[in-house]
């Protein structure tokens, strides 16, 4: 099984190959991701919970020339379900949600999440808006293309082992530097 | 002086406004029947918060973005609101049905209200009556503006009378 900041570097990679935009849940997908290596494309979300599916979906909307990549957590996406109901009745062509499971809350020292109880193959084959749902393949890269369709990947990783790198940025430093990028 | 809902999205196409996300509530049916006429985005929310977060993304990606929602809705979404919409500086225009006041015949309203007034005062968000400036022309627009000149969400509160034609 794979570490999350491992996984989060495959589709950071793939997103760089793409020219997609990325949207970084808050905690451990944004920090984890920043270690990656930064990028003025990387939108990282830093505060609200559960927000990244919304956001990124704002973002898709916004620029449907561009293909869009959520990286969501699993306690994160369990407080904002509703976020697929949303995704799935507009069905952008360019949104990918991305979902590390590792079943704990990861900034808290490991307490368990609930989405422990959730399919998310299931969850997600109840949404026909889904063109697709995948299991991450270290072997075999996914690509994102802003005509790819409404989709989802899902990564099953190991809670992380240490603790990530302080996050350097302010909220409004993230918002001048992603909105420069995205309108340029 | 022509309605809110006639003026809506003539008011709305002249702000620029990009995308709009919004859960529905009585006073803001109309104006959202009439987002169909026009090219605007409009994205049907299932929560409220979710509303913020859409709206955020369209903001940091350079639109002219706005929200509709009951009071009700927004105190469902302050922690959202507070470490999102306010906490990366966001210059959206936020129309809150502000039901129950003195004039509103649901009793169950009142509540929401009274909290979403307290919210108001003690966050001191920047916030326009549109009952008591709706003389001054194109509210939206003027929202922007202080919106992106100040760096932060602008409340417009539909807080109407009795006599306006789009009280229910």
């Amino acid at each position: 099984m794979l570490e999350q900041i491992d996984a989060i570097a495959i589709l950071a990679k793939a997103a760089q190959q793409s020219g997609a935009l990325v949207v970084s849940e808050i905690g451990s997908q944004t920090t984890w991701l920043h270690e990656t290596g930064d990028h003025d494309s990387y939108l990282y979300l830093s505060g609200p919970m559960g927000q990244a599916p919304s956001v990124a979906l704002g973002v898709a909307l916004a620029h449907p020339d561009k293909p869009v990549l959520a990286i969501c957590g699993d306690g994160a996406l369990a407080m904002n379900f509703s976020a697929l109901v949303t995704a799935a009745n507009e069905a952008p062509q360019n949104l990918t949600l991305a979902l590390m499971d590792n079943g704990v809350y990861d900034f808290t020292g490991k307490v368990p999440s609930p989405s422990a109880a959730v399919d998310w193959e299931k969850l997600i084959s109840g949404f026909p808006a889904f063109t697709d749902y995948s299991v991450l393949d270290a072997a075999n890269p996914p690509g994102f293309s802003a005509t790819g369709g409404l989709r989802f990947i899902y990564a099953k990783v190991k809670p992380a082992s240490r603790k990530p790198a302080k996050f350097p940025f302010t909220a409004p430093e993230i918002y001048a530097r992603f909105q420069k990028y995205v309108t340029k | 002086m022509s309605s809110l809902t006639d003026m809506f999205l003539p008011y709305c196409e002249a702000a620029g406004v990009g995308l709009v996300t919004s859960v529905p509530d009585g006073y803001l049916a109309p104006l959202i029947d009439n987002l169909a006429k026009s090219d605007i985005r409009h994205v049907s929310a299932a929560r409220e918060e979710e509303c913020f977060g859409i709206a955020s993304g369209a903001a940091m990606s350079g639109k002219r973005a706005m929200v509709m929602i009951q009071n009700s809705g927004f105190l469902n979404s302050i922690g959202c609101f507070a470490t999102l919409c306010m906490n990366y500086k966001l210059p959206l225009v936020i129309i809150v049905a502000h039901r129950g006041n003195f004039f509103d015949r649901n009793g169950y309203d009142t509540e929401k209200f009274r909290y979403f007034e307290s919210f108001l005062k003690h966050t001191e968000c920047f916030t326009l009556s549109w009952y008591a400036y709706k003389q001054e022309g194109n509210l939206i627009t003027k929202a922007f503006e202080h919106a992106e000149a100040a760096r932060e969400p602008v409340i417009l509160s539909l807080d109407f009378s009795p006599t306006d034609d789009i009280a229910c």
